[in-house]
Order: C-alpha cells, then sequence, then structure tokens
C-alpha cells in the first residue's frame, strides 16, 4: 500500500517537476507545477501527515500556483527559444546541488536515517496545535512568523502605494 | 478509518487487483451517478424557480412537472458537435474541463450523507474539502487563458481573484464551528450536535432532548459565522450576486464562452456539483447534518435509519440550493470593485472577530450573553 502511493505520488512530483523544468511555454510549466505539488501533498499524505497535506493543497495549489498563473498570464504569450549559450548557467545550477543530493541520497543517509515502522500513522492535527501553542516549544518562533509575514504585508501595501503616487 | 491512508489501501488494493475492489469501484461509480442526477434535478429546479420569479410556466412538456427536461437537454448536450477554436492550445483546452470538474468530484467523496452513508470517512473532513475545491480553480483559469479569447481571458481572471479572497472568510466562519466542537470531521460535528445532555451516546431507536442544538444557533458567533460562510459560498460557487467570472452582459459567458457541447457540461456539473457541496458543508457544520429538528435528536440504526437520516439531508441541503437560487433571480449581479470590497473589507475582518470572540466564550465558559448563560 505504502509502496504504491508512494510511487504514485512520487511519480507525479517527478513528472510535475520535470516539466515545469522542461516546458517552452510558461503558462504551461505552472500548470504542471501544481501537478508537482499535489504529487508531494499525497506523498505527505503517505506518510501519515494529514494535516501538512491539507495544508500543502490549500496554500500552494490553491493560493499560490493560483497567483503564479494570474501573474504569468500577463506575459507575453509564446514559447521560450533555447540556445546553448542560455541554458549552461542554469544547467550548471542545477547539475551540482543534483549530484551533491544523488551521493547524499546513495551514502550518506542510509547510515543517519533509518526506516522506522510507525505503525498507524495517527491524526497530527490535535499534536500540531499543541505544539504551536507550547510555550516551551514554538510559541515563540510562530508568533515571530507570523510577525514576519505581517511586515512583508505592510511592505508591499507601501510599496504597491508609492509606485502608484509616483 | 483515521486518515486517506485507508483510501489509498483501497486504491492499491483495487490496482492490484485484490480485496477491496468492488466496494472501490461501487463507490466512484456511485458519486458519478449521484452527482448526474444531482445536477439534472438542480438544473431543474432553477429553470422552474426562476419561472416562478417571472411569473413563467417554464419547463412543463418533457415528463411529469417537466422534470425529464434536463434529461433531454444533456442528450442534446452529448450529440453535439465539439468545438476546439483553431489557435487555442488544444491540449489544456480539452483537459480543462475534467479539472475543473475534479475539485467537486473529490469533494464528494469525504461528504457523509448519514451516519452510515460515506465513501471516505476522513478525519480531516472539512479541511480536506476546503483544500480540494481550490482545484477546481486551476480548471477555470485553463479554460480560460487557453481558449485564446479575451472575454475568456478575463471571466478566469475574475474567478481567481474572487476565489482567493473568499476562501479566506469561508475558511475562517467555517473555524467557528470547528472550535466549538473541537473536531475537522463533519461526522463528529454532526455527532457534536445532537450529544445527549449526560453526553453519553448510547441508545439506538431513542428520541431525546439535546444538549448543544444545532451549531448554527449554539451561540450568536457560530450564527453570524453561518451567515458569512453560506455569503462566501455563493461566490465560491460563482453565483448570483457573485457571477462575474461568467458575467454574460460583459464577457458573453466568461471563462466557458468557447465551449461546446460535453466539455461545457462538465463546466455545468461542476457548477451545480459546487453548490451541492457548500450547501451540504453548511447543512453538517451548522444546521445539524442529517438531524430533523435543532434541540431534539435521535438516534436510529440499520438501512432504514440510515436511509431516514440521508433524506433529512438531502431535505436540508436541497432546501439551503434553493436559497441560492432565490438569492439569484432576486439581487442583481455587483461590480467587481464592489465584490472585493465586500470580501476584504466587510467578510474578513467580520469572520476574524466572529472567531476570536468565539475562542473568548469558549475561554470564559459563556455560550449566548457573558454575565447571563
Amino acid at each position: 500500500m505504502e509502496s504504491f502511493s508512494f510511487w504514485f505520488f512520487g511519480g507525479c512530483t517527478l513528472i510535475g517537476s520535470l516539466l515545469v523544468a522542461l516546458c517552452p511555454k510558461l503558462v504551461h510549466s505552472a500548470f504542471s507545477l501544481v501537478l508537482a505539488l499535489i504529487g508531494v501533498a499525497g506523498l505527505y499524505w503517505g506518510l501519515g501527515a494529514d494535516f501538512l497535506g491539507g495544508v500543502q493543497l490549500l496554500v500552494y495549489v490553491g493560493g499560490i500556483t493560483i497567483l503564479f498563473i494570474y501573474g504569468i498570464m500577463l506575459t507575453p504569450k509564446g514559447a521560450t527559444k533555447w540556445s546553448l549559450g542560455s541554458l549552461l548557467f542554469p544547467g550548471v545550477i542545477a547539475v551540482v546541488p543534483l549530484c551533491v543530493m544523488l551521493h547524499l541520497a546513495w551514502k550518506g543517509l542510509e547510515s543517519v536515517i533509518k526506516p522506522v515502522d510507525a505503525g498507524v500513522p495517527q491524526p497530527t492535527v490535535d499534536a500540531i496545535g499543541r505544539g504551536f501553542l507550547n510555550r516551551e516549544e514554538y510559541l515563540i518562533p510562530f508568533e515571530l512568523a507570523s510577525l514576519v509575514l505581517l511586515a512583508a504585508l505592510v511592505g508591499s501595501v507601501y510599496l504597491a502605494r508609492r509606485k502608484k503616487e509616483s | 478509518m483515521d486518515s486517506l491512508v485507508p483510501y489509498l489501501t483501497n486504491v492499491w488494493e483495487w490496482a492490484t487487483g485484490s480485496a477491496f475492489t468492488f466496494s472501490m469501484i461501487l463507490s466512484i461509480l456511485a458519486v458519478v451517478a449521484f452527482i448526474s442526477v444531482w445536477a439534472m434535478f438542480a438544473v431543474w429546479l432553477e429553470r422552474k424557480a426562476s419561472a416562478d420569479f417571472q411569473v413563467r410556466l417554464g419547463p412543463d412538456r418533457v415528463g411529469p412537472f417537466g422534470l425529464l427536461q434536463s434529461l433531454a437537454d444533456g442528450l442534446k448536450l452529448a450529440f453535439k458537435e465539439d468545438l476546439i477554436p483553431r489557435d487555442s492550445d488544444k491540449f489544456l483546452f480539452a483537459i480543462a474541463p475534467a479539472i475543473a470538474f475534479c475539485g467537486a468530484f473529490a469533494a464528494f467523496a469525504a461528504l457523509p450523507f448519514a451516519p452510515g452513508i460515506t465513501a471516505v470517512d476522513i478525519n480531516l473532513g472539512v479541511f480536506f474539502i476546503v483544500a480540494v475545491t481550490a482545484i477546481g480553480v486551476i480548471g477555470v483559469l485553463m479554460a480560460g487563458w487557453c481558449s485564446n479569447n479575451k472575454w475568456s481571458l478575463y471571466g478566469a481572471m475574475r474567478e481567481a481573484a474572487q476565489l482567493i479572497s473568499y476562501e479566506i472568510p469561508s475558511a475562517l466562519a467555517l473555524m467557528v464551528p470547528v472550535l466549538v466542537a473541537g473536531t475537522f470531521n463533519l461526522k463528529e460535528l454532526v455527532a457534536f450536535q445532537c450529544l445527549p445532555s449526560d453526553g453519553v451516546l448510547d441508545t439506538e431507536g431513542a428520541v431525546y432532548f439535546s444538549n448543544h442544538g444545532w451549531l448554527a444557533f449554539y451561540s450568536p458567533w457560530t450564527f453570524v459565522a453561518f451567515v458569512i460562510y453560506y455569503i462566501a459560498s455563493l461566490a465560491e460557487c460563482k453565483r448570483a450576486p457573485f457571477d462575474l467570472p461568467e458575467a454574460e452582459s460583459e464577457l458573453v459567458s466568461g471563462f466557458h464562452t468557447e465551449y461546446s457541447g460535453m466539455r461545457f457540461s462538465f463546466f455545468f456539473l461542476e457548477e451545480y456539483g459546487m453548490m451541492f457541496v457548500v450547501s451540504a458543508i453548511a447543512a453538517l457544520a451548522f444546521l445539524g447534518g442529517w438531524q430533523p429538528l435543532p434541540w431534539v435528536s435521535c438516534n436510529f440504526g440499520g438501512v432504514l435509519g440510515n436511509l431516514f437520516f440521508a433524506g433529512v439531508f438531502l431535505a436540508k441541503v436541497i432546501f439551503l440550493v434553493w436559497v441560492q437560487i432565490w438569492v439569484r433571480w432576486t439581487l442583481p449581479r455587483m461590480r467587481v470593485d464592489q465584490v472585493m470590497v465586500m470580501g476584504y473589507k466587510y467578510l474578513i475582518p467580520m469572520s476574524l472577530f466572529a472567531l476570536l470572540m468565539m475562542a473568548a466564550y469558549i475561554h470564559w465558559g459563556v455560550r449566548y450573553l457573558p454575565g447571563l448563560f
């Protein structure tokens, strides 16, 4: 069961991500990103992190990608023209981390992380909520994160205003 | 049945041909059949109601009371030519209606119709449905973009802006009953609303007094949340007065201008499916689900009991859908800026306030008015 959901959603993520990188049209890349993100949500569910999977769908698929697509729809249509020179820099940026990740996956990780049989996954909402509001654990980082988000919101409104006046 | 995992188990066992094959296929077919029959019924209801509001007769030729009119229209749509515009993005044009339908379809899987009638009992119920319905928006955006038509594009962009804005108040309003009952599970939300005074749900076949009552009448703040949820859900279904994505006086018919035949009918299925889903959530989370009366609950078992509960639940959903139709044929369409002002300046602050006050009430141990009771 785990292996089927893992391969299915892992395949979704992989194919989606490849399409994001390889589609010549920007809008196709944005729609492929949806497939990749749904695959990640499925992987979370397969790992028993049901709340995280829901958040992934709600925030990333339902919010952020829609804003992406919204923005991309305003860009000119047409395919990107590729040339060897334009691919060189992104290629180096992509290949180096890929090699590092593959090395870690092959050699390093199996000595660090051992698979654990956690039994039947339990609902996680309750534990996450308590963890966030626990004074010893994550309360202060949680509040700080919301402060940062608020500052970003206020800042973006301020920037948008200034541009309009000038 | 605690999370999606059992569901995935079923998928796996279905794919490998072992156990659960039959129940799996059966529940998928049941959901598809139910959405189709429901959409036909809802279209008939809409046409009849609109005829009443405009002092017309409405469909009355095909079948008793014109009930088979939608079936005839469906057949006509199935036989229509499937036009794909020459300069459109053909692949996206072909799959967009299916993706738009996915959101409503996935939400149906998690809806309980009665204590014993549900496709998948998901612990994350409310949250899962709010999350998956967002997939439908992507289908609409896709349809609007790939049609290569400026009206379609405008319709899709309005849809995206509207959906993102109104998801916030509707989700915040749904958090109020979740806060009161302490669960995301739709079945447990209903169980909370029919909990007897002593808090033990044991006697089967009993009719008893329930301490909590329907959550809409549980406290002033849950009622405020119910009203906010209902208004926001109209916007999420693209129903009038929020039907800007397909405003036919300005945008021909918005994002589905270029669609015809079966692909067009999929957008219809999505719209009427979403109407059912949001009304069902309103009925389950605020109006007692399958309990027939507020404050008086019953606990029936067996097939007959489940059928009775499903009937009550469907009656509530049909009533709420009828109110949506009533609103559509009564109120004029809002302007784009009015829709945004309504969402951001009124509904979001009000829903935040209701959520905060409900949390404070729970903290103080108050239900109606502080200091009184």
